[in-house]
């Protein structure tokens, strides 16, 4: 039993160590915690990475927590913050409803809370920095429509198309289909456009891929493919390529448009195999929302008078831009999105 | 009467190896399909659903070793993803060639496989909380690799993997090669009969004085190696590598090793089980897309789907074991 007891020594040691480092942060800068409801997905790494080069330059240390998308986990998180004393809470909530006590915790201790790109439905919130999902998805379906009128005019209608929805009660996937369906809605009901498939395939791409291979043994008269996010629009794109479908306005073949502008997207939407893809901005929701909540701490800094509202919430609303990214700009999408444009104020 | 005499004896052997119910249940669901789906029987979608069982067949050959010992292994979702990070990473980034890099996905999946096996045989640990744990790690670890991105474009030889021979996808010939392997080896070695007799009754195999430790370390391994194997048939499929992949997969890899008659407890059980198990659970998830199943009633089909095979199932439990 040597074995076990040296294994045990290492791994303690191992787990007092990171503890360690961990904890050991400066005393007399601005202390802001950050909680993303997942790590596991590129679009909150770039948030992350936002924040963390906001701190850096205003001179704060910033924690990021990750919620793990389990609203259990990221309450205990938020609680253990308070517990801690941090200067301020960035919180992008994994539900809109259970955060909402955590934030009245907080409310209570001082601290103060600003959400970032998902908003909380109660609780004193400074400010939501982000982008109304909904808009963007209507943004990005009207892309869509204008490419797919483009390739399909001599096509007699209805064009048939294939809707990709993300995980069934994400509030991202529910936004994001209430925008294309605003859109896309009155076409259906013209008998323009026909929904031959509105299938989930959970933003996950190896997920899109098998489902847009089921689709394909059912048809492969497909003019357009409308995703709710990359990772989807990704993995179905293989599957089209794969059965030897034509993709893309060049090739007369099937419109696909994304959502999120993911490296591969973008590379994909240069490379012509999709039309577009929505660009939100995650680095600069993670670099403003620590910029306003450091200046906030230190008084430098207040939401401005005339901020708008976000009205499913009702939370003073500074929106971070949006932008479709299409061939046309794709190469300087990059600077947008990576951009520091400066907060409002 | 030698015919029925035969057919007598194919059928003992059948239910003593408890492959005959989910036979029944593959066979069932297939006919169910064809029938309810004029698109299921056609070429195009076989060779899709050949493609499509591969992954979670390659990932229950280890979760069933596993089971067979008695254990669980809740770690081979993550480990496809760390494996098909890895091998990613080698070729992609380190730019090594695309046998090296395999060979080192496979052995980091070997890796992540030897430290749940030792924490489980040496350390005492059970099973379901050590890969439990590894489950987490292999994701983190996954996520630190790729910083939380996909890596993508692989030289052209990884996609030779996910290529087809006529319509025969490459990927279900590994598959295959796998399973034979696995099970020449389940039927015919020692480690094969220590395996099942472990899961039987551990105690009087330690006492008969085989070293137990060895054994479990091994099918650890094992499953480790298959997990990893399976993240680059994944990478192979997708041109890419996603730190998100194969979230859940050990469910799907454990019901498929269950719906195909290897007992929970462990000692019972054969891969041509798991892989009617494999077929049935990817069968079901074509099927539901087939027929254009709304999202939110897909996850209560294929639970209610699951359930009337698993009662299938257990009316057969009452003759093994």
């Amino acid at each position: 039993m040597k074995f076990s007891l040296v294994t045990g020594l290492v791994l303690m040691l191992g787990l007092v160590m990171s503890i360690g480092t961990i904890g050991m942060a400066d005393q007399a800068s601005p202390r802001i915690a950050l909680f993303v409801s997942t790590i596991n997905n590129p679009y909150f790494v770039t948030m992350a990475n936002g924040a963390k080069a906001a701190a850096e330059e205003f001179g704060a240390s910033i924690t990021v927590f990750d919620g793990q998308n389990d609203a259990s986990i990221q309450t205990k998180q938020v609680e253990d913050a308070i517990a801690k004393g941090y200067s301020a809470i960035l919180l992008n909530s994994v539900d809109q409803s259970a955060l909402v006590p955590v934030v009245k915790e907080a409310n209570a201790a001082g601290i103060p809370v600003f959400s970032v790109d998902r908003d909380v439905k109660g609780g004193q919130r400074v400010c939501y920095i982000g982008t109304s999902n909904v808009l963007a998805a209507e943004q990005g379906a009207a892309t869509f429509l204008r490419a797919l009128a483009l390739t399909k005019f001599a096509k007699p209608t209805p064009w048939k198309i294939v809707i990709l929805e993300g995980i069934p009660g994400a509030s991202a996937a529910v936004e994001r289909e209430e925008g294309f369906k605003n859109v896309l809605k009155p076409f259906i009901d013209a008998g323009v456009i026909k929904v031959i498939a509105d299938q989930t395939a959970q933003f996950d791409r190896a997920t899109g891929l098998k489902v847009m291979e089921d689709i394909l043994a059912t048809t492969k008269d497909i003019d357009g493919l409308i995703c709710a996010n990359d990772e989807m629009a990704l993995g179905a794109l293989r599957a089209l390529k794969e059965a030897g479908v034509p993709v893309g306005m060049a090739n007369n073949g099937v419109i696909i448009m994304g959502f999120d502008a993911e490296a591969d997207a973008v590379a994909a939407v240069k490379a012509g195999d999709m039309v577009g893809t929505v660009a939100q901005a995650p680095f600069i929701q993670g670099y403003w929302g620590t910029e306003a909540a450091v200046k906030y701490v230190q008084g430098t800094w207040t939401v401005p008078a005339d901020t708008q509202v976000y009205k499913p919430t009702g939370a003073k609303f500074i929106p971070t831009p949006v932008a479709v990214v299409t061939a046309e700009n794709a190469d300087t999408i990059t600077t947008l999105t990576l951009a520091k444009p400066p907060l409002p104020r | 009467m030698e015919t029925t005499g035969r057919f007598k004896l194919f059928i003992g052997a059948a239910n003593r190896n408890r492959i005959l119910f989910p036979f029944f249940s593959l066979i069932t669901l297939i006919v169910v399909s064809a029938i309810v789906s004029p698109y299921f029987l056609t070429v195009i979608n076989i060779k899709h659903l050949l493609a499509q069982v591969a992954i979670v067949a390659v990932l229950a050959v280890g979760e069933t070793y596993v089971i067979l010992t008695g254990g669980i292994d809740l770690a081979p979702g993550s480990l496809l993803a760390l494996g098909g990070a890895a091998t990613a990473a080698l070729i992609k980034w380190v730019g090594l060639p695309i046998p090296i890099g395999i060979l080192g996905g496979l052995f980091i999946g070997a890796l992540a496989g030897a430290a749940n096996g030792l924490l489980v045989a040496r350390v005492r640990i059970p099973s379901f909380i050590v890969t439990l744990a590894m489950l987490a790690i292999g994701r983190g670890a996954t996520l630190v690799l790729t910083n939380g991105r996909p890596i993508t474009g692989f030289p052209h030889g990884v996609s030779v993997i996910a290529s087809y021979i006529g319509p025969i996808p490459v990927l279900i010939i590994i598959v295959f090669v796998v399973y034979v392997l696995a099970q020449l080896v389940l039927s015919y070695t020692k480690l094969g009969r220590y395996i099942y007799a472990i899961g039987g009754n551990e105690q009087a195999v330690r006492i008969v004085g085989i070293n137990v430790n060895r054994v479990k370390l091994f099918v650890f391994i094992f499953s480790g190696v298959c997990a990893a194997l399976g993240g680059i048939m994944m990478d192979a499929r997708l041109d890419s590598a996603t730190p998100t992949a194969g979230q859940g997969y050990e469910l799907d890899a454990i019901a498929a090793s269950v719906l195909g008659g290897v007992s929970f407890t462990g000692g019972v059980g054969s891969l041509t089980g798991t892989f009617m198990g494999a077929l049935i659970m990817t069968i079901l998830g074509n099927l539901l897309n087939l027929l254009g199943v709304a999202a939110f009633y897909q996850y209560i089909a294929k639970g209610m789907i699951l359930i009337i095979a698993a009662i299938s199932l257990s009316r057969g439990v009452r003759y093994a074991k």
